[in-house]
């Protein structure tokens, strides 16, 4: 286990330097760069960016170098732990991150947790329950709520709430929370107003995972052992949640990698909709203005994630699954 | 310099004595409780001290035509000004507001209509020599920065000497401050006659210098002329040892390249909503507060701003201006519609007039049309293209002329601008026969199977429009046109493409042509701002002297002869009036460009409770009136 564990983690090398070459060469793909740009978005308003301006901005931030050197530049800090400066943000990325890392893990767990406690029971009850009433109408539910984007979904709500109860959902803190500092006072004030975004960003989560763990609970439900527990007259409760709902929640497991990285990028057009200052939508401007130090960094690390969740997850499956264990100990 | 004007000026220097000798004579000036508050606790200088010797007083047809503003009063202090913004640290709006240009055109300037109205701002008297060469100004005594440092020439002549000619900090001289306003232009130079005089000579005449100065480009003091050098001498490798200012070159990981502190930390007029404009000092209205956050742009009032209304009290009266980050442009519309926002006028678009109008009783606001700073959309041609067709059916002015006859305008207005627009200065009325027979003139006769006019040569033709996707209403009245240019045989289409995308394939002259607005104020030449988007390789060789580019047809460089001459004027005077007649007939017969729509109409957005807000006039004209804004309670 300590061999596989080091191997995988030696894996780690290569593969992040594969996706900082590839995340960089996707942000450099479209035409024009940063400054191009920029200067467009101050065109828009009427300021004229001097030649004397551009040439300053171009020496600042290394456009003049040639695209390869770029990249040795970029990566040479990002070893040491410098992300680059943000150009449109004109703000060490580091700093950027590292104020929207916090909220943007608490959405995820809170999402995470939601999903997993509406998606388990409704699963499991669908497969005991199949093609009973209930099930048909999650099964609806499910695939509504797999159907619909969640972006358009955010603003038809936030439409319904303001011109029927005159709640404004626009932001996730009150006006007077704004530029406070935090404190149990914010802390509760966000919470009156997380529920909704949570909802819609867990939405496709939560249907897609009740698909799964109705369907790898029927599988296992036919399967000889479950007759065989039956037969020796354990009672059903402990038939159902000692041995198939443990083999049925394994691709929940499996998926733990994926779930930070997903929710990231899914949660992006909910959180411009909702106002929330979470990593996705900063990652979608950074994209669209070719911010590419801003970009490049938040893709790394989002890769970085989900290379070492995915070690987490195969480690905990090992540690749940006796079979994934013993399989392994037999080779 | 003509006599008439001379006089006039000397009349206005008098009644700016005058007031200010009565206003000495009252020394009775008022201001907002919070700073009274600060004076009382001995933190501030009282108000009498903070202020010039001789304040900028705004009355009626100050910051704004007194025709804009009919219930103009004497304002009550306090409050906080709401708006958003989607940019990080850029809000358009507040950086309008904050514009403290050295002499201001207000009204008449700001409508674009002329710039007769030159006026005092930072500085409180100029002169300007007889052959427009010599600029000679004076800075309000007793003027102080945002931390009370007085303002002197000392700032000045930092700005030149240390940044100007400093050619770390300024690799490229910038072509507003050359003689003439043209890149081969000589550099300006600078000459302090005492602690509140200087004077800007150039070698050429550019009386088109005073009005870069006020609003070409909107920039301001902060741009070129006036810096606070007490704060910025910390960052200058002059005044202060990199040993000194190694915690803020670490702070930036940086190691000796002092001059990209320098620049962070030299804050230009675009730049004040970014955090490291707190702690540089301001002549603005409002100045970044250190309250402010990623997600909100906090300004707070500057307790020694110059400017005080007719009852001596300081302005501004609004104490605190503040924005909230939002994540897209759309979601700006939806704080508005829940009340959320007191002014907007850069983000509001007409086509979401009926949304405003929906909301405006729940939401508390008003929302009212007044007039475009710009022409919204106008089509510009790439004279340099590289087809040799296309520049010979371009070339030939009957060509442009017939489009410009072949617009149905009263269709674009009515469909893309709900009506509100007009028929630009160099329009032509809907004439399709007439256009159709000047293309049938110029060798344009002949169809291919389609129906579409072949060139001169018998070659295919078309005309491919990319158009910047800036704004939606861009693209919409160019499907129009290329319905229009269709039923005079021209083959056209348009394709939206990424702003990035545009602005790159302008640069490398691959453009063939744009939809794009025109006709910006303060825009004195007869090109877009970019000449770029339409004559780019024209343009390389005039501003090289004929070296690089291409030289161009005889109209164009008549064109660039009418230019030079509008600089070289000084606004308001009799030969720049001819100039700018000149400039209409020329552009009436050449047309460079074709606009589609002239006078139209853009939404500005206010709280119910704002008043002295302009209702007429110029959209950007409202921005510029700010520090007169007050909220009534009700």
């Amino acid at each position: 286990m300590g061999a596989y564990i080091i191997r995988r983690l030696l894996m780690f090398i290569p593969m992040l330097l594969v996706l900082s070459v590839v995340s960089f060469v996707i942000i450099q793909l479209p035409p024009g760069d940063m400054l191009t740009t920029y200067i467009t978005q101050l065109k828009r308003s009427g300021v004229d960016v001097s030649e004397a301006e551009v040439a300053r901005l171009t020496q600042m931030y290394g456009l003049d170098l040639p695209l390869h050197m770029q990249y040795i530049k970029w990566f040479g800090n990002l070893l040491r732990g410098n992300l680059g400066y943000s150009f449109m943000w004109q703000r060490p990325v580091t700093e950027i991150v590292a104020e929207r890392l916090p909220l943007t893990i608490f959405v995820s767990l809170l999402t995470t947790v939601f999903v997993w406690a509406v998606a388990l029971p409704i699963g499991i009850y669908s497969a005991l329950h199949q093609y009973s009433v209930f099930d048909y109408v999650f099964t609806f539910i499910g695939f509504l709520g797999l159907s619909i984007p969640g972006f358009l979904l955010a603003l038809v709500l936030i439409w319904f709430f303001y011109s029927r109860f005159g709640l404004n959902m626009t932001s996730l803190f009150s006006p007077e929370f704004l530029n406070a500092s935090w404190s149990l006072a914010k802390v509760l004030d966000m919470m009156k107003q997380i529920w909704l975004p949570m909802i819609i960003i867990g939405m496709s989560g939560t249907a897609g995972l009740i698909r799964t763990v109705r369907g790898n609970l029927l599988d296992e439900l036919r399967k000889q052992y479950v007759v065989t527990a039956r037969a020796k007259g354990l009672p059903e409760r402990r038939v159902i949640f000692k041995y198939p709902v443990r083999m049925a929640i394994n691709p929940l497991i499996s998926t733990i990698g994926w779930t930070l990285a997903s929710i990231v990028s899914g949660e992006a057009l909910v959180s411009i909709i909702f106002n929330i200052q979470t990593i996705g939508p900063v990652l979608l401007q950074a994209t669209l203005s070719q911010d590419m130090y801003l970009a490049g960094s938040i893709t790394m690390l989002l890769s970085a994630l989900t290379v070492f969740g995915t070690l987490v997850s195969d480690i905990l499956l090992a540690w749940v699954d006796p079979r994934i264990r013993f399989g392994r100990g037999g080779n | 310099m003509t006599k008439s004007i001379r006089v006039k000026l000397m009349l206005s220097l008098c009644a700016i004595l005058i007031l200010g000798v009565a206003s000495l004579a009252f020394a009775a000036y008022n201001e907002s409780p919070v700073l009274a508050e600060l004076v009382k606790e001995g933190k501030l200088p009282p108000v009498e001290e903070r202020l010039p010797k001789n304040p900028l007083v705004v009355k009626p047809g100050v910051l704004a035509m007194p025709e804009n503003v009919p219930d103009f009063q004497v304002g009550t202090y306090g409050g906080t000004l709401r708006s958003v913004h989607h940019a990080p640290e850029w809000n358009p709006d507040f950086y309008i507001a904050n514009i403290e240009p050295l002499v201001a055109v207000i009204g008449e300037g700001v409508a674009g209509t002329g710039v007769h109205g030159i006026q005092a701002g930072v500085v409180d008297e100029w002169d300007v020599s007889e052959d427009n060469r010599v600029f000679t100004f004076h800075i309000r005594e007793g003027l102080k920065w945002s931390d009370g440092h007085p303002v002197t020439t000392e700032d000045v002549l930092f700005a030149y000497e240390d940044i100007l000619l400093n050619e770390t900090l300024t690799p490229v001289f910038p072509v507003k401050l050359r003689a003439g306003y043209r890149s081969d232009g000589s550099p300006m130079k600078l000459e302090v006659i005492d602690d509140y005089t200087f004077r800007v000579s150039f070698d050429e005449p550019y009386g088109g210098f005073l009005l870069q100065l006020a609003i070409n480009q909107w920039g301001d003091y902060a741009d070129f002329l006036i810096k606070p050098k007490h704060y910025l001498k910390q960052f200058h490798i002059k005044y202060t040892s990199l040993d000194e200012m190694r915690p803020y070159l670490d702070e930036l990981e940086l190691d000796d390249e002092w001059w990209q502190l320098f620049w962070r930390k030299d804050i230009l007029s675009n730049e004040r909503g970014h955090r490291d404009a707190i702690g540089c000092p301001m002549l603005t209205a409002w100045v970044l507060s250190e309250a402010s956050t990623q997600n909100m742009i906090i300004m707070e009032r500057n307790p020694y701003y110059f400017k005080v209304d007719e009852a001596g009290n300081q302005l501004p009266y609004i104490d605190t201006i503040s924005s909230q980050f939002v994540q897209d442009i759309e979601m700006m519309n939806v704080k508005v519609s829940t009340g959320e926002v007191d002014f907007m006028r850069e983000n509001t678009a007409l086509e979401k007039m009926p949304f405003y109008k929906a909301n405006e009783q729940r939401g508390g606001f008003r929302a009212y049309l007044v007039d475009h700073h710009l022409d919204p959309s106008t089509l510009e041609f790439n004279f340099t293209y590289e087809d040799p067709v296309w520049r010979e059916v371009l070339g030939d002015a009957r060509f442009r002329q017939a489009i410009n006859m072949g617009i149905n305008r009263d269709e674009i207005i009515s469909s893309v601008y709900f009506g509100f627009g007009g028929v630009p200065e160099s329009g032509a009325p809907y004439d399709p026969d007439r256009a159709n027979a000047l293309l049938d003139a110029m060798g344009m006769d002949k169809r291919d199977r389609d129906g579409y006019r072949l060139a001169p040569n018998g070659e295919p033709f078309s005309i491919l429009f990319e158009v910047g996707t800036f704004v939606s209403d861009l693209v919409q009245a160019g499907e129009l046109v290329v319905e229009n240019l269709a039923d005079l045989g021209i083959k056209a289409m348009v394709k939206p493409i990424e702003i990035g995308l545009w602005g790159q394939r302008i640069q490398t002259n691959e453009l063939q042509a744009t939809i794009m607005w025109g006709r910006d104020l303060g825009q004195e030449s007869p090109w877009p701002w970019d000449p770029n988007e339409i004559i780019p390789l024209y343009w390389q060789w005039y501003v090289t002297g004929g070296k690089q580019g291409e030289e161009p047809p005889a109209w164009i460089k008549k064109g660039f002869q009418i230019n030079e001459k509008i600089w070289a004027s000084l606004p308001g005077s009799d030969e720049y009036d001819a100039m700018k007649a000149e400039k209409l007939a020329w552009e009436q017969e050449f047309l460079p460009v074709i606009s589609l729509v002239g006078q139209a109409k853009h939404p500005i957005v206010t709280s119910a409770r704002l008043r002295n807000v302009p209702t007429s006039g110029r959209d950007i004209a409202v921005n510029y009136a700010m520090e007169q804004f007050f909220f009534v309670n009700e």
